[in-house]
């Protein structure tokens, strides 16, 4: 079912608004605090907002404004699964119990329930942990467990708030598999700080900052071709704003990045969204394709971030040695960015 | 801990403890099996398990719903209506059976109306239970208020978003998490109803078999039977320590 919700929460400042097509996967990006768990939270009914509606296809979960009577659905009338990042499962079951408490609540028969919740557990290869009480799960297996538990509760959507946050590497890569494989077909939003997870999981993203979806659309737009720099900086990319002129961007101090600009008319306004990883420094003897004043150098894994006043590039630790805060710095970009218009 | 408090914790530990080894020094242990086993010991003793029992269920049954509502209740009239309903733990067990006489006795506010319908509480093994319930109830109303008011919500609202209704979520949700207060507020009930004395006197009277429980037993042998007294006394005693030895132990250590 598609889901559509505009949701305002005053005293944690969030009004945003969001839709997902049936059966899709939407990622909202954002920072921490920006108010994801909120959105997901009023979603699925557990807090109440002032304003706005929650509607899955035809059916309304609710409608606060102010020009009809407020409607609200308990959250148990929803049909909306959630999953959290604090510790989900109910700690008096053992793994069964939590898996088949939904399907009980649905009226199944004890046996017929933890029955069905056995093959849920089978199917996400969690069968070892039916009898484990969750205070013996690591966090990894805990989080796997809540989220076949909401699954198997059978929503028509799944909200899962920060769902790879606070586990190992190897339990985040274990969840991203359960997700992606069992999510396919079910309304989903994953409420994320990690773009990574936009890429792999989600076909829509939703990019909130200060409480408001400020750019939505489909992944590849938005993270490859960000309007705003809230999107940018969620997409890992730096953005610039300029005038397209033959075959560059001219930024509006005068920069001129090479860029392809076969989509944009000459003249008109347009955007250039470049990752740090597409930029090189220009070595003695190269020409620059522009120039810059370094304004900040810090360490990124295996890489160095060389932060200019118009652009950055991560190089290898040897390839900024030498720089330092406030010297000249000539980039080179790998290929010409595509620029788009503004 | 600073040092200076330990001399403290120690006279706190004698104050209790000495007059408890007073009582067990004074026990003629020739004496003691002829005393305990005669049949107004057994009788008082039967009926103090039976009527404490009893009174702990009935506190069990409604203090936890009351205790819950008092933890979510949003209300100006709240903190008047909680000293209410505690107000036994600070009331002299006396004026409870008074308050009692005068709401369930004969010419009461209530007891006219039960009259007619052929119900009499006052003077009788309900009247023990009835009183042992209103000195107890804010015990098992506290442990359950507290604990209530500590719990997030998180689990409850998770429930929900599976489908679960409201009393689904208390059996496997909530009251689970409770299982600390409600062992807690079990004993010091079940302690408290054995222990009670005043309220019974006033409310129920000492009718041998039927009202006088053991504390009334003590209080009446002490003056004819002074080493019976003390020999009951060191098996309430006994018994008291051995509950609350059983269930009653700090939250920190009861967790796995």
């Amino acid at each position: 079912m598609s889901l559509d919700a505009r949701i305002s929460v005053d005293e944690r400042g969030v009004d945003a608004a969001l839709t997902v097509p049936h059966g899709e996967t939407l990622a909202l990006l954002g920072p921490n605090g920006s108010g994801k768990s909120t959105v997901l939270a009023a979603i699925a009914g557990t807090l109440r907002p002032q304003r706005g509606h929650a509607r899955l296809d035809e059916r309304t979960l609710h409608a606060l404004d102010r020009d009809m009577p407020a409607q609200w659905r308990h959250p148990r009338e929803r049909r909306i699964g959630l999953v959290t990042q604090r510790a989900d499962l109910f700690p008096a079951l053992p793994v069964i119990d939590n898996i088949a408490y939904g399907l009980r609540a649905r009226g199944l028969s004890r046996g017929h329930a933890r029955e069905e919740a056995r093959s849920w557990l089978a199917r996400a290869d969690l069968l070892g942990l039916a009898d484990r009480r969750p205070t013996t799960l690591s966090a990894g297996q805990a989080r796997r467990v809540a989220i076949v538990r909401a699954l198997a509760a059978q929503p028509d959507a799944l909200m899962l708030d920060e769902p790879f946050a606070g586990v190992d590497v190897e339990a985040a890569q274990q969840l991203r598999a359960l997700v992606a494989e069992q999510t396919r077909s079910i309304t989903t939003v994953i409420a994320t700080h990690e773009v990574l997870d936009a890429h792999l999981l989600a076909s829509q993203v939703a990019v909130l900052a200060g409480g408001a979806v400020v750019e939505a659309g489909s992944t590849a737009t938005v993270l490859t071709r960000p309007r705003t720099e809230f999107a940018a900086a969620m997409a890992g990319r730096i953005l610039l704003r300029g005038e397209a002129q033959d075959g560059a961007l001219v930024t509006p101090d005068g920069a001129r990045l090479p860029a392809n600009t076969s989509e944009v008319a000459r003249g008109a306004s347009a955007l250039v969204a470049i990752s740090p990883l597409e930029v090189r420094i220009a070595t003695a003897g190269q020409r620059a394709d522009l120039t810059d004043t370094v304004r900040l150098l810090e360490p990124r894994g295996d890489l160095v971030r060389v932060t200019g006043a118009t652009l950055a590039a991560d190089v290898a630790p040897h390839q900024a040695a030498g720089l330092a805060v406030g010297a000249d710095v000539g980039w080179r970009v790998t290929a010409p960015p595509v620029a788009y218009a503004a | 801990m600073p040092r200076w408090m330990l001399p403290l914790a120690l006279v706190g530990a004698a104050l209790i403890a000495v007059p408890l080894l007073a009582t067990l020094l004074r026990l003629d242990w020739s004496r003691a099996p002829q005393l305990l086993s005669s049949p107004a010991a057994l009788d008082a003793l039967s009926l103090s398990l039976r009527t404490a029992a009893a009174a702990t269920i009935l506190c069990v049954l409604l203090g936890v719903p009351l205790g819950y509502a008092l933890a979510q209740w949003r209300s100006r009239l709240q903190p008047t209506v909680r000293a209410l309903i505690l107000a036994p733990l600070v009331l002299p067990p006396v004026v409870g059976g008074l308050a009692l006489l005068y709401a369930f006795g004969r010419r009461g506010l209530l007891g006219e109306s039960l009259h007619a319908l052929g119900i009499e509480i006052a003077f009788s093994t309900a009247a023990v239970v009835v009183a042992q319930t209103f000195v107890a109830l804010p015990f098992m109303v506290l442990a359950v208020e507290s604990s209530v008011g500590a719990l997030t919500g998180h689990h409850e609202s998770l429930s929900a978003t599976l489908g679960a209704s409201r009393t689904t979520t208390l059996r496997h949700v909530t009251l689970p998490a409770l299982r600390p207060a409600l062992i807690t507020g079990t004993v010091l009930v079940f302690a408290r109803a054995l222990g009670e004395f005043g309220a019974t006197l006033t409310f129920a009277g000492s009718l041998p078999g039927v009202t006088r429980t053991l504390p009334l037993e003590i209080y009446l042998q002490r003056e004819s039977d002074a080493d019976a007294a003390v020999a009951l006394a060191v098996m309430l005693v006994a018994l008291a320590v051995t509950v609350v030895a059983l269930a009653y132990r700090p939250l920190a250590r009861r967790a796995p």
